[in-house]
């Protein structure tokens, strides 16, 4: 049944409060809503607070410019399943044909639960708080989107959140204690939390953040394809290399989104919602101390697609790139410097200037040559965007440091620049000194 | 509208404050007596004796109806008045948006027979009403953010039911009411509480079988029991209540 409530409507006449019951429909005041969430606060720690949803067009479905949460959802990835095989399977679909595949129950529309007290909604259990405070991360992930592109972004705008979702992949079991972008169903996923999690990960901004970068990046770098052919052609280091920058720049973005917060920049945005230490640590975008290793340099090379996306060595890889951002950011003169490198990175994904082609140029002139979609690839891309000199340098410098890039194809460090492999780096970077030489 | 009730229920009690009266009901004058000597019908030449004895047998009847009302309602032991303790599953509606939240639900009421204000035999075993509290909780989160909420519906609700026979202390029932519901919610954030109050408009509907057999000989005490279905309408959520109850009714 629809529920509808006049903009700027001030006084509800008996007549309409019998209806409104009668209907089922819930508060509906027109945005901006006062409504209480849980957030960051100077301190640190998590508390409520009275915030204001600014595009939120029901308060009670909780759907608005930037999501549209839906509850109850099904999801089924299963190779077995005759729907998924058709046509060869998921990967010769489209788009409308995965959804339908996929989203096995599409799930109903949430109903926000709340308290009016003074003017302000207060959510009255918990998944309402879960819910309005997952909105409000979409709010201010949305506003650090458009602020380091400098418009408005439709395409993160109105994302499918199924909340609570019952999400199977390739498993009877259902998914617990994650957040996620399906780039495959064009959708996110908040599943139920366990008990030992910390700060549920939905009301963590960093990890909303960090999915929406996911978002970005498929739109931008994957062309907004659902299953990009690179998914189903590339294996080994080329995959392993896509699959780690898709995380660490959604990390590196995550952490730029936790600085609209009372708290600030939180970094380690990760360590208030997971206990786990070593999973939370190769996470951390402000850490000195990553670099590549010899390991990580083997699983790298040689992990085969689904092993690495089960590995933390995906994320550590990424994490490398991350660091040198952070890094060359705080060498200039803080998170102000930080903040262009956000606004940097986003301007590397898609780029048609052949003058520094974008990561999505790179990836769809290499989609048959993947072995020239290397780091080197990546950094240089990069660098190719930073118009400050002294800025190039420091990132040139980090990242060859970070991830013991190749100067010049299977040399050996020392690393001196300029070198062929990196030709946007000038002669003047200096390859930083954090890092221990690891043989190629 | 008090005042019409006030009526109502003073025009309900009058007609057993007459009938307590225990003088006969005189006859009308003009009415021919029992004895008359019978009379000829000029157009049909049938005796008019007849008649009036047929007549007389309906006066009869409709008397003694009467008599046995007044009787009925004199005889009852009952007040009317018990209360009951009730529990059964809760199926809270999931502001998840699909599916319910299954909770164990208790609760209290106080019945009130009304029907027994009205002198009909039938009439008077078919509507009761109640006033009651009923209470289910809900927690959930994780160690850090967690929340236990708390729901207590406050409800009066009529209700008028049919018994399975003449006699019948067993009836299937139909209940409407109307309330409001409070709840106390309390977030707990990194061992921070914060305690949220707030009532709502609560209405309710629902069917259910009741019975209230005697458990003592003059009637004077009974248990009442009850299997229900009841739907809450708390605000614009809407909350199943299946349960069962038992209690004492006097």
């Amino acid at each position: 049944m629809a529920c509808y409530n006049p903009p700027g409507m001030k006084h509800v006449s008996l007549a309409a409060v019998v209806a409104l019951v009668v209907a089922g429909c819930g508060p509906n005041p027109p945005a901006p809503v006062k409504v209480m969430a849980v957030a960051p606060s100077q301190t640190g720690a998590y508390s409520t607070r009275e915030v204001l949803l600014q595009t939120v067009t029901s308060i009670t479905a909780l759907k608005g410019l930037v999501a549209d949460l839906i509850g109850g959802a099904r999801i089924v990835i299963d190779s077995t399943d005759p729907v998924q095989q058709l046509n060869g399977g998921l990967t010769n679909q489209t788009d409308v044909q995965r959804f339908e595949a996929i989203v096995k129950d599409k799930g109903l529309d949430v109903r926000g639960n709340y308290i009016e007290r003074a003017g302000v909604l207060w959510p009255a259990d918990f998944d309402t708080w879960n819910m309005v405070t997952t909105y409000y991360n979409f709010e201010l992930s949305y506003a650090y989107y458009t602020k380091i592109v400098g418009a408005q972004l439709p395409e993160i705008q109105h994302l499918p959140v199924y909340y609570q979702a019952e999400a199977h992949f390739e498993s009877t079991d259902a998914l617990t204690d994650n957040a996620a972008y399906l780039s495959v169903i064009k959708s996110f996923i908040v599943v139920p939390q366990r008990n030992d999690q910390l700060i549920p990960l939905a009301m963590n901004v960093g990890v909303i953040g960090h999915e929406v970068g996911h978002r970005v990046f498929n739109q931008r770098v994957f062309s907004a394809q659902g299953l990009h052919p690179t998914l189903g052609l590339w294996t080994l280091a080329p995959f392993n290399l896509l699959k780690s920058i898709d995380e660490g720049f959604a990390d590196f973005h995550g952490y730029g989104v936790t600085c609209s917060t009372d708290t600030g920049c939180r970094a380690n945005f990760l360590e208030v919602s997971i206990p786990d230490q070593t999973v939370t640590r190769i996470r951390d975008v402000s850490s000195n101390t990553p670099c590549m290793t010899e390991s990580l340099r083997s699983a790298f090379k040689n992990f085969s697609p689904s092993q690495w996306i089960k590995s933390p060595e995906m994320y550590q890889l990424g994490n490398l790139f991350a660091v040198s951002m952070y890094q060359t950011g705080a060498k200039m003169s803080g998170p102000a410097s930080v903040s262009e490198l956000q606004k940097i990175l986003i301007n590397t994904y898609d780029d048609v200037d052949p003058t520094h082609l974008g990561l999505r140029q790179l990836v769809d002139q290499n989609l048959n040559t993947p072995a020239k979609f290397t780091p080197e690839a990546v950094v240089n891309a990069i660098a190719s965007h930073i118009t400050d000199d002294v800025t190039r340098d420091i990132w040139c410098g980090e990242a060859a440091n970070r991830l013991q890039l190749e100067c010049e194809a299977g040399s050996t460090a020392p690393f001196v620049f300029p070198c062929t492999t990196l030709p946007a780096c000038r002669g003047s970077s200096r390859l930083g000194t954090t890092c221990k030489a690891v043989p190629q | 509208m008090k005042r019409w009730l006030v009526a109502v229920c003073l025009a309900l009690m009058s007609v057993p404050a007459a009938a307590q009266n225990n003088e006969p009901i005189p006859y009308d004058d003009d009415e021919p007596s029992i004895n008359d000597k019978p009379t000829v019908d000029p157009s049909t030449g049938r005796k008019k004796r007849k008649r009036r004895n047929t007549d007389d047998r309906l006066r009869d009847d409709e008397e003694m109806a009467q008599r046995d009302e007044s009787l009925t309602h004199l005889d009852d032991p009952n007040t009317g008045i018990g209360g009951e303790l009730f529990a059964g599953l809760m199926l809270l509606e999931s502001s998840r948006g699909a599916g319910v939240n299954p909770l164990f639900s208790f609760g209290v009421r106080a019945t009130w027979e009304f029907g027994r204000l009205i002198p009909d035999e039938y009439l008077r075993e078919m509507f009761f009403a109640d006033a009651q509290w009923q209470f289910a909780q809900a927690s959930d989160g994780t160690k850090a953010v967690n929340s236990t909420s708390t729901q207590h519906y406050f409800t009066v609700a009529p209700a008028v039911g049919l018994p399975f026979g003449p006699k019948s202390p067993i009836m299937a029932y139909a209940q409407v009411g109307a309330g409001f519901n409070t709840n106390f919610t309390s977030l707990v954030i990194q061992n921070t509480e914060t305690p949220i109050i707030g009532s709502k408009f609560l209405f309710q509907y629902g069917v259910g079988i009741r019975g209230r057999p005697a458990i003592v000989d003059n009637g004077t005490l009974r248990i009442s029991f009850r299997i229900e279905l009841t739907r809450y309408l708390r605000g614009y959520m809407s909350d199943t209540f299946i349960g069962a109850g038992c209690g004492v009714i006097f």
